[in-house]
């Protein structure tokens, strides 16, 4: 029998973790809702993000500072992505694109661990132990830290999207992207905003987990894993629908640990995802087209 | 003498090995309202698109106020004063009436007078006023095509360019539309390049037209003369 306390304790860490997923797939919703490119190298993105939240704690910035330089570098480097090779492939087959992003994947990836060594890197922070006990709960402070993090990211993500003219057009184009040229919108700025920001929520999300997880070269992969299922979930390109998707996803791995092997919590994720695909193809929050 | 508002200049366009349009020349001077003829696959809305800039002709240029602009993007375009209202009407589904005419005031140009032109639009259309915070996907066909109208009216066009504006309309509202065409040149001063399959109608409120035919103009004159031609009448007037 599982205590009532401590499915309710298993609850709270899966949503705490699963805002962390959140974050990650809400890029990914984005990139494809307005471009209708599948961004294999996202979870590589989330890993140079906490990679450079790493290299700045180093250098004794603190890491919260350095989830937004993280937002910042990674912003950045999708940019450039996005005008070096995505630009180049937005008409092409889908394998092209499939292949193209992965091969984004192995030169981000393998290109750290030549660069950097395949080591396993940790941010000691000083909050990193601090815990605090809730009734029955005891939550650490670098995951309750992720949570708010994440909720204003997404609160940030909604009023950029739906109250800005920007946001509003960015929105537009993903919906019909030759209507949008004739509005007067530059569609290409707006895919390199959406790649940006796409990738770069994702760096953030690298830097915040950073603050209770290991930095290491592949850790991308898993996380890229959940991205997809999270998006699938809610429904292809709805932002907000990735967003709970992810925290659906978080909770059940973390409540199913109680009743499984641990080592099998992710493979009851991925079963009560596909069992939920079966019933609704369009995902959970999604209407179809 | 000043240079015409629009000049195309003998365009030839392509898609892909298939030519739509054979060295299409029109003119289209400040103030006038022109109509722009044809059956369907004449390649009236490949000619509009190359004007507006989602398409580039092979051959060809377009003259905007004597400046050559075939190589300039369509979204530019829009700030220098060409508005075209899409075949299809291309209302953006899932934002509210209200984004979709936030949206249409990108541009510099129209973002200074936002407030003023949306004033005007739901005065024009109150229907769209009363529904503007509903998504545009849920108006009906009538509704979303004053929602097309409106929105190019937020851009402040000089060249207004409207794609078989009473497509898919009931006879009357069909009506209503391509006299909103004759409105909006008479009260707003805008210049209208009107794009219809209606002959009968278009001919009404054009002062000139030209028609088109498996993409070369054929024909063009005031609508007395092309009324009195013996080949319009017996093929686009059914008399």
């Amino acid at each position: 029998m599982v205590a009532a306390v401590d499915l309710l304790a298993s609850t709270v860490d899966g949503i705490l973790i699963g805002s962390i997923y959140a974050l990650v797939g809400v890029g990914l919703a984005l990139i494809w809702g307005v471009m209708e490119i599948i961004n294999f190298a996202h979870g590589d993105y989330m890993m140079l993000g906490a990679l450079t939240a790493y290299f700045l704690y180093l250098a004794g910035i603190d890491p919260l500072v350095g989830a937004v330089a993280a937002f910042v570098v990674v912003y950045a480097l999708g940019v450039l992505t996005q005008r070096a090779v995505i630009n180049r492939i937005l008409d092409a087959p889908l394998l092209t694109q499939i292949a193209v992003t992965f091969a984004i994947l192995l030169i981000i990836r393998y290109g750290v661990e030549a660069a950097f060594g395949p080591y396993t890197r940790r941010i000691a922070s000083w909050y990193a132990n601090v815990y605090y006990h809730v009734g029955p709960l005891t939550i650490p402070l670098p995951k309750l830290i992720a949570f708010i993090v994440s909720l204003l990211v997404a609160a940030g993500l909604y009023i950029f999207l739906f109250k800005t003219d920007t946001g509003i057009a960015l929105r537009a184009t993903s919906q019909n992207r030759v209507v949008a040229e004739l509005m007067g919108i530059n569609v290409k700025r707006m895919y390199d905003l959406a790649f940006g920001i796409g990738v770069g929520i994702a760096g953030l999300a690298g830097a915040i987990l950073a603050l209770f997880y290991p930095i290491f070269p592949e850790m991308g992969a898993f996380f890229a894993l959940i991205a997809f299922i999270v998006v699938v979930l809610g429904g292809f390109g709805s932002v907000f629908g990735a967003y709970l998707g992810g925290i659906l996803i978080g909770v059940i791995e973390s409540v199913s640990a109680l009743f499984v092997n641990p080592a099998l919590k992710d493979v009851v994720a991925f079963i009560i995802f596909l069992l939920i695909i079966l019933v609704k193809p369009t995902g959970l929050f999604g209407r179809g087209e | 003498m000043s240079p015409k508002l629009l000049e195309v200049d003998s365009i030839e366009v392509f898609y892909g090995e298939f030519q739509a349009l054979f060295g299409v020349s029109l003119s289209v001077d400040k103030g006038e309202l022109v109509a722009l003829l044809g059956a369907n696959g004449a390649g009236k809305t490949t000619t509009l698109r190359t004007i507006s800039g989602i398409l580039r002709p092979r051959r060809g240029r377009i003259i905007w106020r004597g400046k050559d602009i075939t190589d300039t993007p369509a979204y530019k375009r829009v700030e220098m004063g060409i508005s075209h209202v899409p075949e299809g009407r291309g209302i953006f589904p899932k934002l509210t009436v209200y984004e979709n005419l936030r949206v249409a005031a990108y541009t510099k140009r129209a973002k200074e007078k936002f407030s003023e032109s949306l004033e005007m639009v739901y005065n024009l259309f109150p229907r769209l006023r009363e529904r503007r915070n509903q998504l545009a996907g849920t108006l009906s066909g009538g509704e979303q095509q004053m929602l097309a109208i409106g929105r190019a009216l937020i851009q402040r066009p000089e060249l207004l360019m409207m794609d078989e504006p009473s497509l898919g309309l009931a006879p009357k509202l069909a009506r209503e539309v391509i006299f909103l065409a004759k409105k909006l040149r008479d009260e707003y001063g805008i210049t209208v390049l009107l794009v219809e399959q209606n002959v009968r109608l278009s001919l009404k409120v054009a002062d000139r037209a030209y028609i088109l035919e498996t993409g070369r103009i054929v024909m063009e004159g005031t609508p007395e003369e092309l009324e009195k031609n013996p080949k319009v009448r017996e093929a686009y007037l059914g008399i």
